[in-house]
């Protein structure tokens, strides 16, 4: 399975005064069981982009394939596509609206067509795979902390079994821990589960850290699509579309500027530390 | 969809009637509306057709876009005219003006003469009535109708209260559409389907819509509470504006200009009719 973009284009409100073009001519595929992060400043067009994605918006220009079918044929169900292609929106716990947390997680699978019974047993193993526990499960959403709350919205869109989970800045304004468990959660789902990735970040640590791959948005084109560690080892690209290098890559080419070489950029703190001690044992 | 809706919204431009003062406006605005329902006749029609045609042009708003804003009063508009020219039995209609009867249904010459003026009436209701808040920022137009009601602070009205609150209603507008949107996306993403099924189905589904928007309109109305407070506001009494109004000369034009408006059309009416 894949998801193709070819030619996109987005324009907001065509043909008024208030006329925005969004996205501008972007073709890219994103494979089977990937974990790609997109990063940008605010307005590069992320969120037009993901968007078009599960078919929310129609684009201006351009076709998308899903599974090799163009998504915006006539006789090709959106509805369907929603189910495979889930959607976290930025701060999703504003969605809830059920009595209960069960409920709520059941709205998904039931609409696209899953029994009674089915949709709540998926519902308890999306619950349960983001760490919600059974005495949740008759709370009104509403009585839950911020970071439970978020856990629930995600576990709505999992127990829809989707195939590819876009997510949008699903750890924003969560604490450390919060952010730690739903990063750990996407890992494990793309890992144990195969389930593709994409995640919209704002976080360059988190981005090397999970993303297999990286898509750099600049004022509505895409500047760059690649791994990550490459996207990440060209600085002018990143500082063009107005973003930082992760910690991880200023401490490799600080200390390569240095006359230290590390073997690689590492990917997080356990890797640098690693690598630097293996250095220094070498060295004496 | 819910962004088409331009009626009450501001169109940002650079105009002379942009910069004039909201208090003018609104009063013209009163002034206009009550003379559109004396206006009688062609004549008085084509008075008033000048004077919108002369509006428009020199607030620069695209008619196009005036236009758009008919849209949703669209059915209402034709629902009346049917009403008034399919049964104009009810009205006093001269014998000879019928062309056409059959039980309640009552064609006349004159039921499609007041049908057609209604309709035009009405469009120029619409369109007159836009003019103000296309023209006017939401905040000068509170500010203008706090302004402008002050005499009812005799009569015990909070009128800097109610202008507040008009502020605050408004502001949020484009923010709470923006968020029926999101939460909107966000449902649909979950499979909620708000175009397919009956009129029972349909409004059912809007629930997964208007909860979320109200927690979250409670929640935003919480959090606007707490930064008034944190900042002093303790009501309307003794507060005083960063940016007083001010008449200036193209103000006493306008004002100027609605009166002979309005005279000139009293007196066309008195005249002919």
């Amino acid at each position: 399975m894949s998801l193709i973009f070819n030619e996109v284009e987005y324009t907001y409100n065509p043909g008024t005064s208030f006329e925005k073009k969004a996205v501008t001519d972007i073709s890219f595929k994103i494979d089977d069981g990937d974990f790609v992060a997109i990063i940008g400043q605010t307005g590069s067009g992320k969120s037009t982009l993901i968007q078009m994605m599960n078919g929310l918006i129609k684009p201006s220009k351009g076709e998308i394939y899903y599974n090799g079918e163009d998504i915006w044929d006539k006789d090709y169900s959106r509805k369907k596509l929603r189910g495979k292609v889930g959607m976290v929106f930025q701060y999703p716990e504003h969605q809830l609206f059920e009595t209960s947390v069960i409920k709520d997680v059941c709205f998904g699978p039931k609409n696209i067509g899953m029994k009674e019974l089915d949709a709540q047993i998926s519902a308890f193993e999306a619950l349960k795979e983001v760490g919600v526990g059974d005495e949740f499960i008759d709370y009104s959403p509403l009585e839950l902390s911020g970071g439970m709350k978020r856990r629930v919205a995600i576990a709505g869109v999992l127990a829809m079994k989707p195939e590819v989970i876009i997510l949008d800045e699903p750890t924003a304004g969560l604490d450390p821990e919060g952010r730690n468990h739903i990063l750990g959660l996407l890992k494990r789902l793309n890992e144990e589960k195969g389930i593709t990735i994409v995640l919209v970040s704002h976080s360059m640590e988190d981005v090397a850290k999970y993303a297999h791959k990286v898509i750099v948005m600049n004022k509505g084109n895409m500047v760059a699509y690649d791994d990550t560690m490459k996207v990440f080892a060209d600085k002018e690209i990143i500082d063009e579309a107005g973003l930082a290098l992760p910690q991880m890559c200023m401490l490799y080419f600080g200390l390569a500027g240095k006359g230290i070489l590390l073997p690689d950029i590492p990917r997080d703190e356990t890797d640098a530390y690693k690598m630097i001690s293996d250095l220094y044992e070498n060295m004496n | 969809m819910i962004k088409d809706i331009t009626i009450g919204q501001y169109y940002p431009q650079d105009s002379i009637i942009h910069r004039l003062d909201p208090r003018i406006k609104i009063i013209s605005t009163f002034l206009y509306v009550l003379v559109l329902f004396i206006c009688d006749g062609v004549f008085e029609y084509a008075l008033v057709t000048l004077f919108l045609a002369a509006l428009i042009k020199t607030s620069r708003i695209p008619v196009r876009f005036i236009l758009k804003g008919l849209k949703p009063v669209m059915m209402i508009l034709i629902f009346t005219i049917m009403v008034k020219v399919l049964f104009s039995g009810g009205m006093m209609v001269e014998e000879e003006s019928i062309l056409f009867k059959k039980g309640i249904l009552c064609i006349s010459t004159e039921g499609i003469r007041q049908g057609v003026f209604l309709g035009i009436r009405f469009v120029y209701l619409v369109i007159g009535t836009s003019m103000l808040t296309y023209t006017t920022t939401p905040n000068s137009l509170a500010t203008g109708l706090e302004s402008v009601m002050k005499p009812l602070k005799i009569f015990k009205v909070p009128v800097a209260e109610a202008a507040m609150i008009l502020t605050i209603a408004l502001r949020f507008i484009p923010i709470l559409v923006e968020e029926a949107d999101r939460i909107m996306k966000a449902q649909m993403s979950r499979g909620a389907d708000f175009e397919e099924g009956n009129v029972v189905k349909r409004v059912k589904s809007m629930a997964v819509i208007l909860i979320p928007l109200f927690v979250s309109a409670f929640r935003r109305a919480n959090d606007l509470a707490a930064a008034m407070e944190a900042r002093c506001y303790h009501g309307g009494e003794g507060r005083t504006r960063l940016k007083p109004l001010k008449m200036k000369g193209t103000d006493y034009g306008a004002m100027v200009t609605i009166c002979l408006f309005v005279a000139v059309l009293i007196t066309v009416h008195i005249k002919v009719g």
